[in-house]
């Protein structure tokens, strides 16, 4: 135990080095005084924000959107066969240790489960609730409050990161397994929502607790986090089968597919190929589509069975496609090491612009699909014309910026603090007056319409301006550091 | 030589070419609490092997990144093919080959897809013939299809080397080539860079491997501690019926070791 206890230590110094190695030291210390800051604003502005929303909404809100936070960061199952199947260029990790050392990969891959859980409540969640504890003399709630909040805010992101944690370990040894209890899983969320049969609070403890305080949820959250944990670590292999795999020559027809993307043809091919080999693309299409209907279940449930009441039109959700874009070009960061372009004669934004040409043939159909489910599912075919316009910009705007902005290093960079700052002034104000507008469509839909179009025009001419900085932004760095 | 595809010639004719091919001055380079390069000058001549020698942490890879514009100096100034790395980045990197110490070809293309990459991107014509000759050379042929990832380390040398030979530039920069080979590709390797360097071509070469180096070098630069401590014609390092390692040696622990006490 002792040992478990020197790993996850050393583990947060690699991964704390491993981060400031792209941004200062400082910088990635900034990231949590940038949510410090934002949390104590909040508790500042609590009358008025609790005017506008009732608190149990507000809180129900914050939990689901932690719950996908820890979804959407826990597959570590994954992580051991990343391992053996890529190479990492000259990083190595502590998590590889098993490939040399008496230790097993279970070991590691708790080891490293703990000390990213770790990490984000003490890079996340707690600067919230300290930002949140310095308002009180300025706000109506008492310090233990807080303290619950924050309780009871580990437990509901712990419950989402160990979910993603089983269901990766469970996607690894058995696939049927795995579709039949993710149905099941997504069966209980289904009939919380529409019946009284299962109530949210049994596949939810943590937000039980939060809203009753009875210490049975706390206990029942913390086990079911324990169990899921416990399974998922158990269910690790501790070898990888990589056999040598093998692929007729594509390349050449690929370029010419691409051909009349000229100089970027060769690139666009390239990683047209990885996405295919890796895996990545069905992977990224199900990322991409996966959190957009997360988001759409998810309003319907806080709408049907938690009673909070959310309307918002198929303009609202346009507008959020740019949002869940940034993940997917973080994704296409991820998908290979680059550092072999600095032995030839290739610029960063080449390659930059490249994957950009890529994520937007990716996601260009899924983009004009969701919208027009959207608007058929919210009764408003009408509204397509305009939706569609406006998820286009908004997702070449923010993706766009978002390259601008990061490079090839979108999860690095996107930790610092002054680059989310960037990041939040760039792309927050346009999607803000979208959301706002689109809510108030129907009431002076002739005011929105034209300050909808305004704005996805300025964001429009906007992704182009940036497109063009990129080469000014990132022409003279090379791969090892971009 | 059967297995020699096309180590004659460079899109510029060698005569074209500055010489000194490579100009150093005052090279320096500081890490945040390291010095890396302290002041290096030196020259290469135009048609030289050049070897770059110094124990682990004197500042060879550092030197080579410079050169080749993938990191920049603090201060002093190079000039490599007559371009200035990091100025000239582009340029340089057409004009020149460059094996990295540790690098890998891309994940998810095989050998033969990666050359072609690489040959669109250097806009070879006769990428075919080329990819063919090199995937020969270094016996790829029955593993062409095989994605890099699942390569040995060997294997995924050879296919570096290859993509840096495959343009024939007038100038190689290669950071320990033989490591991961074994004995045969070591002997392939180091016939085909002298044959190069015998029809004009110019190697800039990093390595711990005195037996080989001492066999191929024209010129050698010895480092320690990003210090240059010695530097000339090989055959000036002979003499006393002593080798090259009993020369580095003597050198390290007497020029190096006085720089330590320091």
């Amino acid at each position: 135990m002792r040992e478990f206890g020197h790993l996850i230590a050393l583990m947060m110094r690699e991964e704390a080095r491993y981060q400031s190695n792209f941004t200062s030291k400082l910088a990635f210390y900034e990231f949590p005084i940038v949510l410090l800051f934002s949390s104590f604003l909040a508790g500042f502005f609590h009358d008025r924000l609790v005017a506008a929303s009732p608190l149990p909404q507000l809180l129900l809100t914050l939990h689901f959107a932690l719950l996908l936070y820890g979804l959407s960061t826990g597959a570590f199952a994954f992580l051991g066969k990343e391992l053996v199947d890529r190479r990492f260029g000259n990083v190595n990790f502590l998590i590889a240790a098993p490939t040399t050392l008496p230790v097993q990969f279970k070991t590691t891959i708790a080891a490293f489960y703990v000390k990213d859980a770790l990490y984000y409540y003490a890079f996340t969640l707690a600067p919230v609730a300290v930002g949140l504890a310095l308002a009180t003399p300025f706000a109506p709630y008492p310090l233990t409050s807080v303290a619950l909040l924050f309780l009871a805010m580990v437990l509901t992101f712990s419950y989402g990161l160990a979910l993603a944690y089983a269901f990766s370990a469970l996607y690894l040894r058995s696939r049927r397994l795995f579709n039949a209890l993710a149905l099941a899983f997504i069966a209980l969320l289904v009939l919380a929502g529409t019946t009284e049969l299962v109530p949210i609070g049994l596949l939810m403890p943590s937000v039980a607790f939060q809203l009753t305080k009875d210490p049975l949820a706390l206990v029942a959250a913390a086990a079911l986090i324990v169990a899921f944990s416990w399974g998922a670590t158990h269910l690790i292999r501790e070898t990888f089968e990589s056999a040598e795999t093998r692929f007729d020559d594509v390349f050449q027809a690929s370029s010419k597919r691409f051909a009349r993307l000229g100089r970027y043809a060769p690139f666009v091919a390239k990683e047209w190929i990885d996405l295919r080999r890796s895996h990545a693309l069905s992977k990224m299409v199900f990322s991409f589509a996966v959190p957009l209907v997360f988001l759409s279940f998810s309003i319907w449930f806080l709408n049907n069975a938690l009673g909070v009441s959310l309307r918002f039109d198929t303009v609202f959700y346009a507008g959020n496609v740019g949002f869940f874009g940034v993940m997917i070009y973080s994704w296409l960061n991820h998908i290979d090491i680059t550092e072999y372009y600095d032995t030839l004669p290739v610029t960063v934004p080449r390659v930059v612009k490249a994957k950009l040409i890529v994520f937007f043939i990716v996601t260009i159909g899924i983009t004009a699909g969701f919208v027009v489910a959207m608007a058929y599912v919210n009764g408003e075919p009408w509204k397509i014309g305009l939706a569609l316009p406006v998820a286009f910009a908004t997702s070449a705007y923010t993706v766009v910026a978002t390259a601008y902005l990061t490079g090839l290093r979108t999860n690095t960079y996107l930790l610092s603090g002054p680059m989310i700052a960037r990041f939040g002034l760039l792309t927050i104000p346009p999607l803000l007056a979208i959301a706002f507008l689109s809510l108030g469509y129907d009431l002076f839909p002739g005011l929105a319409l034209q300050w909808i179009g305004i704005i996805s025009g300025a964001m429009a001419l906007s992704t182009f301006l940036l497109f063009g900085l990129i080469d000014g932004r990132w022409g003279r760095m090379t791969f090892q550091r971009a | 030589m059967a297995y020699l595809p096309g180590a004659a010639g460079a899109p510029r004719g060698p005569e074209s070419l500055p010489d000194p091919i490579i100009t150093v001055e005052g090279l320096t380079k500081h890490y945040t609490q390291e010095v890396a390069l302290a002041g290096v000058s030196f020259r290469v001549p135009r048609g030289a092997f050049f070897g770059c020698f110094g124990p682990n942490g004197a500042g060879k890879s550092t030197l080579l990144k410079i050169l080749t514009g993938q990191l920049e100096p603090t201060a002093g100034s190079a000039q490599v093919l007559g371009y200035t790395p990091g100025r000239q980045t582009l340029l340089l990197k057409h004009g020149v080959g460059i094996v990295p110490e540790s690098e890998s070809p891309p994940s998810f293309l095989t050998g033969i897809e990666y050359l072609e990459f690489v040959c669109r991107l250097r806009g070879i014509e006769d990428a075919a013939g080329r990819v063919e000759q090199w995937l020969e050379f270094f016996d790829l042929t029955e593993k062409k299809d095989t994605v890099c990832k699942d390569m040995s380390k060997g294997m995924r040398q050879k296919v570096m080397l290859a993509s840096a030979f495959i343009h024939r530039p007038p100038l190689l920069f290669v950071d320990e080539p033989f490591i991961n080979l074994d004995p045969i590709y070591q002997r392939r390797v180091r016939d085909w860079l002298s044959d190069y360097v015998k029809a004009g071509g110019s190697v800039f070469m990093c390595s711990h491997i005195l037996e080989i180096a001492e066999k191929v070098c024209t010129d050698v630069l010895v480092l320690d501690r990003g210090r240059v401590l010695a530097g000339g014609p090989i055959a000036s390092f002979r003499g006393n019926g002593l080798d090259l390692s009993d020369v580095f040696l003597d050198l390290i622990e007497t020029k190096g070791g006085a720089a330590r006490a320091r």
